[in-house]
């Protein structure tokens, strides 16, 4: 059994292709050729059976062949030698060559050699690029900023890069084997072997895989800020771990200062912010008392204009009772002549029509004052009829305009209705229609025309005049606040701001303005409500 | 005298004669000029003044309805007694204006000014009144027809008599 058994093994093994089996005699001649041999050096059975093992060796390894041989020859096996070997084409590959005498019967003579051959071409480069990855890793960690500190699992320092050892100013020999915690100020240097227990019995990590700012100890004691990533080497039995370490003392000192610097910006932006508020309040109180002045001028109005018919009622009613003391003392004493009684009849005609006139006209300009007054200080809504309303504005204007031979022609296409502020509209209209008053007709005269119509459910009102327009390059700022042509006239340059702000605010509006000089200028005024139809057809 | 009951017929007196007064025998009127935008103001002034008289003689109203209108006026004659003049009128101080013009440039000191006014403009009352050389002021809404008329008198009295020097007028 054991013989055929045997043999067949060895077949086997010649005919593998993964090592190279060749037999020769002493002088090199090759006998017996593997079907590895084939495949590893490209020679076939038959072409190898012509060739000498010379063939097989690049010229630089001959000698150690004839080394080789020699050896064999005091009947010397040689296990295992690292070389160099050549295929056929040519090509040079590292081998691992094992070769072993072969015997006579009586084992006194060496009849030959059989070897053993394999490519260790792949092995040999794993190794060399494993020698050259350890290098360039060692060259980083010497050339790296950041401190690589490696230790096992019980905190035990393994390596310490040169970074680590100028953060830490120990030298590599002196801290490797020493506890990690030597580099740690309290509480992290009593509590840290706590943490590698803690994290070998529960796996809950502080700081592996997260990152955070600690503090470092120097070799003096000193302590500074750094930043720590730990990573873990190898988990398992014996886990190791990898710290990487940077010095942030300047970081640390550049956030102080733009810390610093921030306090200060936002100690600058609190003092804007102040200053703006306080702007802002000062604006409203001008907002608010430009709505006094426009309250105050109206009273002044009101006042003149009252004045006149009072006046008028004031001497015409005197007048009426001294005809009355002139009648009766004539009558008393018998002397009335028939004609002065017709004319002290036809005089009290006239004069009592004149008193009558003019109260009337006292107590509609009072009506019409107390509405745009009281309008003035409230900020009720309610619902106006705008045709009705402008009227009533115009009234309350007419001492400005008749001052500025201005009237006032207001047009409509049909009834309009709005919900809005009547004091504020009133503030609208008042100045626009001045506005057109002052610089409009500031010359001579003219009319201004207000038009109401609706626009897709938006009420259009145009305040329009002929006179002296807007230049150019004013008409872009017409409604900035504080811009005026008439501050040493005493303009606040609020009145459009006033008027702007409150179409675009309060009214959810819009107003823009056309002008050519020479020509006159236009406001439009765009509403966001429908005219609405009076509650009931009474009205 | 008969004494009259209250229901009895009213009797007149007889008409005087017409024309019965040679027209050499009548005094001439004072001229008086009247400035104000307001119609009714006119009227009334018209109204309380119509028959009335000082010294013997009665008025001649002249109407001008703006203050450009009175200066025109004021240009044209030099004569006039007294004038009443409104403040506000084409524009905040246009009475001030006529008042200037007249004692300034016409450099006219005898004609009396009688300042009427709802409020006179930016200036206040007297300031107004004495800046501008005016004689007299009157708020509108206190001018009964007795003040119209002392007032009148005593500005025709001042007007006729010889220059007062304590009147600081500009005179």
């Amino acid at each position: 059994m054991d013989t055929r058994q045997h043999k067949d093994e060895f077949e086997a093994i010649l005919s593998s292709n993964i090592v190279a089996i060749i037999s020769a005699d002493l002088d090199g001649r090759i006998t017996r050729w593997s079907a590895g041999a084939e495949k590893l050096f490209g020679y076939s059975s038959e072409s190898a059976m012509d060739i000498n093992l010379q063939a097989l060796v690049p010229p630089s390894q001959q000698c150690e062949l004839q080394t080789v041989l020699e050896k064999l020859k005091r009947k010397r096996s040689i296990p295992s030698l690292t070389t160099q070997r050549m295929k056929k084409n040519g090509d040079i590959f590292a081998a691992e060559f094992s070769v072993f005498p072969v015997l006579d019967d009586d084992g006194k003579e060496v009849l030959g050699l059989v070897s053993i051959t394999s490519d260790i071409s792949n092995r040999r480069q794993s190794e060399e690029k494993l020698a050259e990855f350890s290098k360039r890793i060692e060259t980083i960690l010497d050339t790296v900023l950041d401190g690589i500190v490696t230790v096992n699992s019980g905190g035990i320092i393994e390596t310490f890069n040169p970074a680590a050892e100028r953060m830490f100013q120990y030298r590599a020999h002196e801290v490797i084997g020493c506890n990690v915690n030597v580099l740690m100020p309290e509480p992290y240097h009593s509590e840290h072997d706590g943490y590698l227990r803690n994290y070998a019995l529960t796996g809950k990590a502080k700081v592996i895989g997260i990152g955070r700012e600690v503090a470092g100890r120097r070799k003096d004691g000193s302590v500074f800020p750094m930043s720590l990533a730990v990573a873990e080497l190898s988990k398992g039995e014996n886990p190791s771990f990898v710290g990487v370490i940077a010095d942030i003392t300047e970081a640390k000192e550049r956030e102080a200062e733009l810390e610093d610097q921030y306090k200060l910006v936002k100690v600058a932006n609190d003092n804007l912010t102040a200053s703006i508020d306080r702007l802002k309040e000062m604006q409203q109180q001008l907002v608010e008392s430009e709505k006094m002045a426009s309250l105050g001028g109206l009273v002044a109005g009101l006042a003149h204009e009252i004045n006149t018919p009072i006046g008028i009622g004031v001497t015409a009613s005197s007048h009426l009772s001294a005809i009355s003391t002139a009648l009766e003392a004539a009558l008393h004493n018998n002397t009335l002549r028939r004609s002065e009684l017709d004319n002290a009849i036809e005089d009290i005609n006239k004069t009592s029509a004149l008193i009558f006139r003019n109260l009337e006209r006292a107590a509609k300009l009072i009506s019409s004052f107390k509405k745009v007054a009281v309008d003035q200080a409230t900020d009720e809504l309610r619902e106006i009829n705008v045709v009705d309303y402008l009227q009533e504005v115009v009234l309350s204007l007419q001492p400005e305009l008749k001052k500025h031979h201005a009237t006032v022609d207001i047009s409509a296409e049909g009834r309009f209705f709005l919900t809005l502020n009547p004091g504020a509209f009133y503030q609208i209209i008042s100045n626009l229609v001045l506005n057109a008053c002052l610089h409009g007709y500031a010359v001579k005269g003219g009319v201004i025309a207000i038009a109401v119509c609706q626009e897709n459910n938006r009420t259009i009102i145009t305040v329009t005049d002929k006179g002296a327009g807007i230049a150019p390059e004013h008409l872009g700022k017409v409604f900035d606040p504080f811009f005026t042509t008439r501050r040493a006239k005493g303009g606040t340059g609020l009145g459009l701001n006033i008027v702007y702000n409150i179409v675009t605010q309060a009214m959810h509006g819009t107003i823009s303005v056309e002008s050519e000089i020479g020509k006159g200028s236009c406001f439009t005024i765009s509403l966001p409500s429908a005219p609405t139809p009076p509650p009931k057809a009474q009205d | 005298m008969k004494v009259c009951q209250k229901d009895d017929m009213l009797t007149f007196k007889d008409e005087p004669e017409t024309s019965s007064q040679a027209p050499k025998d009548r005094l001439p009127p004072w001229n008086v000029l009247v400035v104000d935008d307001e119609p009714d103001v006119h009227s009334v002034t018209k109204l309380a003044l119509d028959s009335w008289t000082y010294g013997g003689r009665p008025l001649k109203l002249t109407h001008a309805s703006s203050g450009r209108e009175a200066i025109d006026m004021l240009r044209d004659r030099g004569d006039y007694a007294v004038i009443l003049l409104d403040v506000v009128m084409e524009n905040e101080l246009a009475g001030l204006d006529v008042a200037e013009y007249l004692r300034k440039r016409l450099n006219n000191n005898r004609t009396q000014i009688i300042l009427r006014t709802g409020h006179p403009g930016t200036l206040t009352d007297n300031e107004a009144a004495a800046v501008h050389g005016c004689n007299f002021y009157e708020p509108k809404s206190y001018i009964t027809s007795e003040r119209l008329k002392s007032t009148l008198a005593v500005a025709l009295k001042d007007y006729s008599s010889p220059p007062h020097p304590s009147m600081g007028c500009g005179r």
